[in-house]
């Protein structure tokens, strides 16, 4: 059915193209790289000098294409932080035109940066996107020094963090599960390590990031707020080049080069903490028999077989590792495997074959006395994505495209040996078969109106084998109905329609709408205060419907003195439907008839997010702030009412500063501060059990005290010499030592058991930390 | 067994930054609440009567004096054709005389108070027995050295739920200790139990374990999670009283063993 689809689309998209090719017009295409190490660049600009306004960028893997009519054209080719090419080109035939821009010597700050990517903001349809540039990022102060993407987007209206230090984030009121993780098209399940204290993510590994909050293009789908697009680096394919980076908490190294000059590269990235190594100088003996830490690991290989072909290959390794006293142990962890093939089917069709593997697990092993045993649980994705962009001319760019993917869940398996105290059991494995296709057209209606339109069909099956349970309203399975191998068992069809507005009201302003439907299928039970490396995702199933989320919004968008001052402002309305919630004292773990322990309901978040950022000069950076509502109705919750969802902070404020005072000296700040997070405190007591308990009335009806936070950071870049380059990174993570609630908990008083008392936990103040970055060249 | 373990790996977790945390005790303005009437109820198989004690929430600022609740009219039978009313035996606490726990019997519940009417139904489980305890010397991240492990046969083919309760030099350990026989049908079960007060040579143990029914399980299980901090988003136990107050009724056996630590 898919492909048939699919085949009508072609059929129209080539008797599109073959009135276009009657006319009297001619196409130019190509691939955007980067000179110094032969990277492709995404979003380089293609301007059309004789044409205003006419021009395209290139796309995530630096192919562009352009269809004009015959003539006489000069070409503008650049990129933030490259030097401008400009190319005299006479276009009477078709033709392929490769281009290496030359990075700008200069430092990025003080670059006079090109005319047409200094207005992207303005002039981009996409509404309530967020990139970073990884320069950026390693200016910034963060926890322990370890530079992390996850944490600096938190920097961003409308992304907030889920708690202190932590790389999980909430999107305009979503979960911190709603965010559709991508490296390199693979879906990370865990992003996190420790706790979530540090991302997956090894920044020096990363070329570039997109963070969508809302109206994502249709070849996105499966999670409920947000997307976001994490691309590795391919590796340099001109020289050979090594760089790392030593730390407090870790270090680092990057390997690439060429495999073969101009055809071929490398890139292995790896990263490993040594907290563990720490224990080895703590007092106490039995203490240095325990294990803690991360590594991970990032690879990639790209190998162009020709003008029209590239295939890469890129993957991801990544363990934490947990153990005491050699008795019990925990270690979790992502890897994922990406295989792609990029064709050039002619100048106007670009097509990318993407296979992808995914695979998130942990394992809990004990082994003290007879108690010699260990769990595992895993989720495991295959994924065949097929995209085509076409690109007929130069007001229309054309996706789409098919995914199908099968996805296998093992909640739980306990391995033992036969003296074990424990009996050898299997939780039923899941399986789920998702097949999606998508369309979308950038259009660019007029000078000033361009529309993203597009839609996506979503199709998820919960397959056999394994018996399914229905349950009465107390959550008490009523029937099994047992399904054989591959029986479908269930199938939810949703159509997700997804636009995108902007209208140039004047050349530095303007307004953009947009609208997007989204469905999650695959959910992640976690019933504690943050996430672990034991919760469990579960498919959508009988039932289990999926999470619907329809999002509208509006947005106002101006620069101002010459596009140094970017500002803009959205508003956003989204309700949700089917969210899941627990029952009071739920079993989630280990627990077969899991489905019986949820409730269901509804959410709805609205909000503003305001933004002003200055871009260039010896001193530059941003104040975001974002104003929202997020709330929640469930079933079985709160007698049904409305009540706060636990990410609804009704203030969110970050001010991120970066002064470069000297070519050797550049300082930053950042501070933020948000309303404390909504959650339930005890409104009485009572004597049970021979002890205080507390007595709850209602949920989230309390606030944590607000949050905020100053870090500090200095970079010092030691001289530069033809083959060595360094820098020194010094920086205090909450420099005025504000002592912010990690939990609030209630107990008796020690002294007086006749009275009960509130206790803050604060996690870190005054954290210093020092790195040596370094590259050989 | 599976909460144990899951317990201890997301703890284990946790404390690995929370080792550099600083705790304080800081004002907090709470709301108040409407007193409700708060239900504990035991019957144990070892010829002690039922015991049955009501008491009402109060404000979390006020002192820990709990009122009794002395006006209820309670009732209490079971499946064998027996029932008498409780008799009120001290402010708030009312005791049978007739009826005691036989295993495998079905009780039923019943308390009037203030025009309200709670009602509780728990099945006396078959007893499993404890038959040995010792000490184990174990060490996670400096926290406790000592861990109380106790040696039953889980008996096979049924759903069995067990309560723990630790004394430590006659002190009770605050820590809710629960096992289900998910993972440990039919075994022999040593599974240590991790308190909250840290165990010394030289201190005299007292370990008591209970077979408890389903129900009572699930309200002890929700009560741990609470404790524990566990849970996203706290609420109050679940309870087998139907009618809307706090607290449980629960037939269970109670078996025990003393060590002293070496």
């Amino acid at each position: 059915m898919i492909h048939s689809q699919i085949k009508v689309l072609l059929l129209y998209i080539l008797s599109v193209n073959a009135v276009f090719a009657q006319s009297d017009k001619f196409t130019i295409s190509g691939t955007i790289k980067d000179k110094k190490t032969g990277e492709t660049i995404i979003g380089a600009i293609v301007r059309v000098n004789e044409l205003s306004g006419t021009g395209t960028t290139s796309n995530e893997y630096g192919f562009y294409s352009l269809t004009l009519p015959s003539g006489k054209y000069n070409f503008i080719y650049s990129f933030l932080g490259f030097t401008q090419q400009d190319l005299s080109i006479e276009l009477t035939q078709y033709k392929i035109v490769n281009i290496s821009l030359s990075e700008n010597s200069t430092q990025l700050t003080e670059v006079v940066v090109i005319a047409e990517r200094k207005d992207i903001n303005v002039t981009r349809t996409q509404m309530g996107v967020e990139k970073l540039d990884t320069k950026e990022i390693s200016k910034i102060p963060v926890l322990f020094g370890e530079k992390d993407i996850l944490k600096t987007i938190q920097l961003l209206p409308g992304i907030k963090s889920a708690g202190e230090g932590n790389s999980g984030f909430y999107v305009r009121g979503g979960g911190a599960d709603q965010n559709l993780i991508l490296l390199d098209e693979a879906p990370v399940y865990n992003a996190s390590h420790l706790l979530g204290f540090f991302s997956t993510f090894n920044s020096d590994a990363i070329k570039d990031l997109t963070l969508y909050k809302g109206g994502m293009p249709a070849q996105y789908g499966g999670r409920l707020s947000s997307v976001l697009d994490v691309k590795m680096n391919e590796g340099n394919n001109q020289r050979f080049g090594v760089s790392g980076g030593l730390g407090l908490i870790s270090s680092k190294l990057n390997v690439e080069g060429p495999i073969q000059k101009d055809k071929s590269s490398f890139l292995v990235t790896a990263r490993r903490t040594y907290a563990d190594l720490y224990l080895i100088f703590s007092k106490d003996k039995e203490m240095r028999k325990n294990q803690i830490f991360f590594y991970d690991l990032n690879a990639k290989v790209n190998y162009k077989l020709g003008e029209k072909d590239r295939l890469f290959l890129s993957g991801y390794f990544g363990r934490d590792v947990l153990s005491v006293a050699k008795t019990f142990g925990i270690d979790w962890g992502n890897s994922t495997g990406t295989m792609r093939w990029n064709h050039i089917i002619n100048q106007k069709i670009f097509l990318n074959t993407s296979f992808i593997f995914s695979n998130y697990n942990y394992k809990i092993a004990f082994n003290s006395g007879n108690n010699d045993f260990s769990v595992t649980s895993k989720i495991r994705d295959w994924n065949l994505k097929q995209e085509f962009q076409y690109f007929p001319n130069p007001n229309n760019k054309i996706r789409f495209g098919f995914n199908s993917i099968y996805h296998t869940i093992v909640p739980g398996q306990i391995t033992a040996s036969e003296a074990s105290g424990i009996n050898e059991i299997k939780l039923q494995d899941r399986y789920a078969w998702e097949n999606d296709v998508f369309f979308s057209n950038e259009w660019n209606a007029t000078d000033k109106l361009s529309i993203i339109y597009g839609v996506r069909l979503t199709s998820f099956s919960a397959l056999g084998k394994g018996d399914y349970y229905s349950y009465d309203a107390n959550g008490n399975v009523i029937a099994t109905t047992p399904y054989s191998n591959n029986e479908f068992v269930k199938t939810y069809v949703n159509p997700e329609p997804r636009l995108s507005a902007s209208y140039l009201i004047t050349p530095v302003s303007s307004v953009k709408v947009s609208y997007g439907r989204n469905i999650q299928n695959l959910h992640l039970i976690s019933n504690s205060t943050s996430t672990t490396p034991t919760d469990l995702w579960v498919p959508s199933s009988k039932n289990i419907k999926p999470e619907i989320a329809d999002q509208v919004a509006l947005g106002y968008f101006r620069n101002f003195k010459e596009n140094k001052y970017e500002f803009s402002t959205e508003i956003y309305y989204k309700d949700m439907q089917n969210q899941i919630d627990y029952r009071n004292g739920a079993n989630t773990q280990a627990n077969d008839k899991i489905e019986g322990e949820l409730l269901f309901g509804k959410g709805r978040a609205y909000g503003l997010e305001l933004f002003l950022k200055k871009k260039v000069g010896k001193f530059n950076g941003w104040i975001g702030y974002t104003l929202s509502r997020t709330k929640k109705s469930i079933d079985g919750v709160n007698n049904g009412n409305w009540y706060a969802a636990k990410q609804d902070r009704t203030h969110d404020v970050s001010v991120v500063g970066i002064y470069d005072i000297s070519p050797n000296w550049s300082l930053s700040a950042v501070w933020v501060y948000s309303t404390g997070n909504a959650i339930t405190f005890p409104s009485g007591k009572y004597s049970l059990d021979g002890q205080v308990q507390f007595l709850y009335t209602e949920r989230n009806g309390y606030r944590m005290p607000a949050y905020h936070r100053l870090d500090i950071g200095a970079t010092w870049y030691r001289k530069k010499t033809a083959t060595y380059e360094s820098s020194w990174n010094f920086s205090c993570y909450n420099a005025y030592g504000r002592e912010n609630a990690y939990n609030i908990n209630f107990r008796e008083n020690k002294d007086d058991p006749t009275k009960t008392e509130a206790v803050r936990t604060t996690l870190f103040r005054w954290i210093p930390s020092i790195s040596y970055n370094f590259k050989f060249k | 067994m599976k909460s144990t373990i899951f317990n201890i790996s997301v703890s284990l977790v946790i404390s690995t930054f929370v080792f550099s945390s600083c705790k304080k005790v800081i004002d907090i303005d709470l709301n108040d609440s409407n007193p409700q009437f708060v239900i504990e109820a035991n019957i144990i198989n070892d010829g002690t009567p039922c015991t049955v004690d009501i008491t009402k929430t109060i404000n979390f600022s006020e002192s820990n004096n709990f009122p009794a609740v002395t006006n209820a009219i309670v009732t209490l039978s079971d499946n064998a054709g027996n029932s008498e009313n409780l008799q009120m035996t001290s402010n708030g606490h009312y005791t049978s005389s007739t009826i005691t726990g036989v295993q495998g019997r079905t009780y039923t519940l019943n308390v009037n108070v203030d025009g309200k009417t709670f009602n509780a139904v728990s099945t006396l489980p078959y007893e499993v027995n404890l038959d040995s305890a010792w000490v184990q010397d174990l060490l996670i991240f400096g926290s406790n050295s000592y861990s109380v492990i106790p040696e039953y046969k889980d008996s096979s083919g049924t759903m069995n739920f067990y309560r723990f309760k630790l004394f430590v030099n006659d002190t009770l350990d605050k820590n809710i200790f629960l096992e289900d026989d998910v993972f440990t049908d039919g075994r022999t079960v040593t599974i240590p139990l991790f308190g909250e007060i840290e165990i010394e040579a030289g201190d005299t143990l007292r370990l008591q374990m209970m077979c408890i029914d389903k129900p009572a399980y699930l309200f002890f299980f929700s009560l741990a999670s609470l404790q524990n901090g566990s849970t996203g988003a706290p609420a109050n136990p679940v309870s087998n009283f139907s009618g809307g107050c706090l607290g449980y009724f629960s037939a269970h056996t109670l078996m025990e063993k003393t060590m002293v630590v070496f």
